[in-house]
């Protein structure tokens, strides 16, 4: 049998070709997630590509935002004017963890995705299935059509809608403040 | 095929769901993560012992544990990747959970032991018997909890999580037991994971 090589040798060189092999597949994964997650925002903001879009970077929420629930916002510019935002919410419905995405573009609630929830089954888990169709191209700006568009498919589902609700009215704050209204 | 049979009577099954907490945290998600943690577990064994073995004669006694730590780890890394990228159906809610297998296969498969196996064709066999024995936990308390909690049999769509490869109803909604689903359904999967294990050791003929 060859004499092993020395153990530090051995240990380097297991390291190195480990990280190696793990940096190729970061190159080879990396854009297929990111184009994955980019789909995810166009369909939020319901637009067939990005082209002449800037895409700023995801920030972290904070102050007011952070308080309503606001985890995190996404602009997007064009001409390094913003006309579009996507948010990521995390507030609190009957359950704890009721987490969403939504994006507004040129004013209008585009699309609100359900990410995950401990709403009960046949009470809040039902309204928000519905709540993606309701607020559908509704004015962000317009409180009592969305609101009216909530309760209309929210019955017995106050706690879900008012953590909803209690969101949208941070956002559409910031979404005023920062492209207007 | 006595590596295969060996394998699967000594995983020790306390074990690894006191440990692992696999069976909890996939099982408790759906029979998919059930399925792609089973998936998951195979490629990490295989290749990782795959590797060691190849690596065996430079064992030393101060580098052995290095070796197969770096190993295992990268190996768990790169399959939690790949299916990241290639299979994002399957890895949904269990992204974060893939490389923790690296922990689990040292204890499910022996790794140490395996390696020094004289004959390649052994390995295969002791990682598939390991496999066969977690599969045989989680995959039927995965359905159960389909099926009991959203009250279908279902199996998501690799490619994307939101659409499915099949899904039929087979419980009405007022009839479902959400207690079987997700975080909290860890209760009632505890039972179940309790019972099912006991019914795996009567039939193997083994004790805990």
């Amino acid at each position: 049998m060859a004499k092993p090589l020395p153990s530090v040798i051995i240990v380097g060189l297991t390291a190195i070709t480990a990280f190696s092999v793990l940096f190729a597949t970061q190159l080879v994964t990396q854009p297929i997630i990111e184009n994955r997650l980019n789909q995810r925002y166009l369909d939020l903001l319901d637009l067939p590509s990005f082209t002449g879009y800037q895409l700023g970077d995801v920030e972290l929420a904070s102050g007011d935002l952070l308080d309503a629930g606001i985890q995190s916002y996404r602009t997007y510019s064009i001409a390094s004017e913003i006309v579009a935002m996507t948010y990521e919410v995390v507030t609190s419905g009957y359950a704890q963890g009721l987490t969403f995405q939504i994006g507004i573009r040129e004013g209008l609630i585009r699309n609100l995705m359900v990410i995950e929830h401990g709403e009960t089954v046949g009470f809040g888990a039902d309204a928000l299935v519905d709540f993606p169709a309701s607020l559908h191209q509704i004015s962000l700006a317009d409180t009592n059509a969305w609101t009216a568009a909530l309760v209309s498919v929210s019955t017995g589902a106050t706690f879900t809608r008012r953590g909803v609700i209690n969101s949208l009215v941070a956002i559409r704050d910031d979404y005023a403040l920062r492209v207007g209204a | 095929m006595h590596s295969f049979k060996q394998a699967f009577q000594q995983q020790h099954l306390v074990l690894s769901l006191g440990l692992g907490l696999f069976i909890v945290l996939s099982g408790s998600v759906s029979l998919t993560s059930a399925w792609m943690m089973s998936l998951a577990l195979f490629l990490n064994l295989w290749l990782s012992t795959s590797i060691l073995y190849l690596l065996r004669n430079q064992f030393q006694e101060d580098n052995k544990w290095l070796l197969i730590m770096i190993v295992m780890a990268s190996v768990g890394t790169l399959i939690q990747m790949l299916a990241i990228a290639f299979v994002p159906g399957w890895v949904q809610g269990i992204e974060t959970l893939l490389p923790f297998i690296a922990i689990s296969g040292l204890v499910l498969a022996r790794v140490e032991t395996v390696v020094m196996t004289e004959r390649y064709g052994d390995i295969f066999w002791n990682t598939f018997g390991s496999v066969v024995g977690f599969a045989s936990l989680v995959l039927p308390i995965g359905f159960l909890a389909d099926l009991l909690g959203l009250g279908t049999i279902q199996f998501i769509n690799p490619t994307t999580a939101s659409s499915f490869l099949w899904r039929i109803e087979v419980i009405a909604e007022s009839y479902r037991m959400p207690i079987f689903q997700g975080s909290v359904g860890a209760i009632g999967l505890y039972i179940l994971a309790s019972l099912w294990i006991a019914f795996v050791q009567r039939l193997r003929g083994t004790k805990a």
